[in-house]
């Protein structure tokens, strides 16, 4: 779960690190940064779409991201995402070549602290699950919509005095 | 002390924590992006493109000889990105920026509700950060001309003029000087506060505490009467309490529902985690333990607190409405006691006169202690004809379950 916040952080700075690279890439002196901007900025946004959808907790509710759902379906068709141990080796490797301009470095080193964090949770044997809707609730009991018709009970003592519970 | 618009900015010191870590995020990123464009212009200055132009070359030479000042501290050809590491700004900043990271990672609301400890122990980086920032700029390297320098040589003029030829043409070598570290002018008094209070709570720590009474009550809640040697607080306020058999480190948050008429403070815990379910069963409260623990055998507790809530101005207006929900209400228990104890006493004639009180909870089975409470309240006014001081209205949010709503149709058997 808090690689998943690592590696998304991550992937914004690595998009923004790109965004800057192109920009400094166009002018003169800084020529070589432009091919590692777009890389950047490319994978970067790559990594958000992946990193977005919140996987399922263990036990309990889980909150999703709003408007998660968009690409938690993606991700449920891709084949190797919800393996952990894929996310590590797959993100260090993709951050090596942005690493070497300093814009997109701060972005990299984030999303490979991240895929560490990730290692270690494919260690303990965890997976990306997407989060199931919540269920509904259904009591057995009649119809709940209409208010009650009659007042809730009142035991003889209570009726002499109304503040008393 | 202070007029009541001023205290009540206090309330919301959580949010002003947040705007300033949101600052402090941004101010990160924008500075990290501008001194990447430093980093790249000092590195470069030694490609051989960028070497043809005679004044870079000149002075990124300057600082070579004896008794001459660097402007470029890059001073040899590397790699930028091996230079971020080179500088001390640069490494040091790595670390703070780490340490961020870690921080703001773990602080967003998902992972301080359900990984609470990942939170509060990354949370302490902000030493380091603290630390590494205030030597940020210890080396003085972002740096320019010195004062005394520029009178001599003008930059506007003598950049223009063929650098080997500067000493013909009135242009001494330039000095160059950093500017100081001035981060530590900024943080040094927070720093300072926040020292004082961990102190204050090491102290605290080492003031006896007296466990009087350990009350079990229905539906897992049990309340400790303790009594602390100079421990006075106002209604409905709040205290800190550690167990060290439990955790050097865990420090909870409970309010204390005594009045501060009374000779000891108490708290009521619902027993929810591993926490409070060790404390149950230190103190002797927990299903196995029915017997009564001799004060000996009672753990250590320390206290430190108490810290104040919005309840305390409750007393210097005449009426007063106390809204509490769920957990919320444990600070009226506090204060509904103490405008009993005030009631008591004829000759100080309070200035409040009358308590709405509303309580809104799911249902009523976990603060069974709390009804009770109002119960006994609710006879002894009776009993001194001030009934008419406390109103209460009470609200029940969960609804009917299924077994309840035969209720009516059966008769409500008390003991079902």
């Amino acid at each position: 779960m808090w690689a998943n916040e690592t590696a998304l952080l991550g992937s914004y700075v690595l998009s923004i690190g790109g965004i800057i690279g192109i920009m400094g890439g166009l002018l003169k002196n800084f020529m070589f940064w432009l091919p590692i901007g777009i890389y950047g900025l490319i994978f970067g946004i790559i990594l958000v779409i992946l990193e977005y959808p919140r996987g399922r907790k263990n036990k309990g509710n889980t909150a999703e991201r709003r408007f998660q759902s968009c690409t938690a379906t993606l991700l449920t068709k891709l084949p190797f995402v919800d393996n952990y141990y894929f996310r590590a080796i797959a993100y260090f490797i993709v951050c090596i070549p942005s690493a070497i301009i300093v814009p997109t470095l701060l972005g990299s080193v984030f999303v490979i602290i991240g895929s560490g964090i990730y290692l270690g949770a494919a260690c303990h044997n965890e997976k990306w699950a997407p989060v199931s809707a919540r269920t509904e609730v259904r009591s057995q009991s009649a119809d709940v919509t209409q208010p009650p018709s009659r007042p809730p009970p009142r035991l003889p003592q209570n009726v002499n005095n109304p503040n008393q519970i | 002390c202070c007029p009541r618009r001023i205290r009540r900015i206090l309330d919301k010191n959580i949010k002003f924590h947040r705007m300033c870590a949101y600052m402090i995020v941004l101010m990160t990123l924008i500075h990290y992006f501008a001194h990447s464009f430093n980093v790249d212009f000092f590195t470069s200055a030694y490609t051989s493109k960028i070497l043809r132009k005679r004044l870079v070359a000149r002075l990124i030479q300057i600082g070579n000889a004896p008794n001459e000042t660097y402007l470029n501290p890059i001073r040899s050809n590397v790699f930028s990105v091996g230079a971020v590491f080179l500088l001390t700004g640069g490494w040091t900043g790595v670390i703070i920026t780490l340490s961020l990271f870690f921080m703001v990672t773990s602080s967003v609301e998902f992972i301080r509700r359900s990984y609470f400890e990942v939170f509060w122990f990354t949370h302490h980086l902000f030493i380091v950060f603290y630390g590494f920032l205030v030597v940020h700029g210890i080396s003085m390297q972002v740096r320019g001309q010195t004062a005394a320098s520029l009178l001599v040589h003008d930059p506007k003029r003598c950049s223009l003029i063929n650098p080997a030829l500067w000493p013909q043409n009135n242009c001494p070598t330039p000095v160059f000087a950093g500017s100081a570290p001035m981060t530590w002018k900024w943080v040094i008094a927070p720093m300072v506060l926040y020292v004082i209070e961990r102190i204050i709570r090491l102290v605290r720590f080492n003031q006896q505490v007296e466990i009087l009474k350990v009350i079990k009550h229905p539906s897992r809640v049990i309340e400790i009467q303790m009594r602390k040697k100079g421990f006075n607080a106002e209604v409905g306020q709040y205290v800190f309490i550690m167990c060290p058999q439990l955790s050097q480190l865990e420090w909870h948050p409970f309010t204390l529902t005594s009045a501060p008429e009374e000779d000891y403070c108490s708290v009521h815990v619902r027993i929810v985690g591993d926490w409070t379910t060790g404390l149950s069963k230190v103190l002797g409260a927990d299903e196995s333990g029915n017997e009564v623990l001799p004060s000996w055998k009672m753990p250590k507790l320390a206290i430190d607190g108490p810290f104040g809530t919005a309840s305390e101005d409750v007393f210097n207006y005449p009426v007063a409405i106390c809204v509490g929900s769920g957990i919320g209400v444990t600070p009226f228990a506090s204060l509904l006691k103490s405008v009993w104890y005030k009631n008591l006493n004829p000759e100080h004639e309070m200035v409040l006169k009358k308590v709405y009180f509303f309580w809104i909870c799911p249902e009523t089975h976990a603060f069974e202690w709390f009804g009770d409470l109002l119960a006994y309240l609710e006879r002894q006014l009776a009993e001194i004809g001030r009934q008419d001081l406390i109103e209460y209205h009470i609200y029940l949010t969960r609804g009917w379950d299924h077994k309840q709503h035969t209720y009516p149709t059966r008769g409500w058997d008390h003991n079902q």
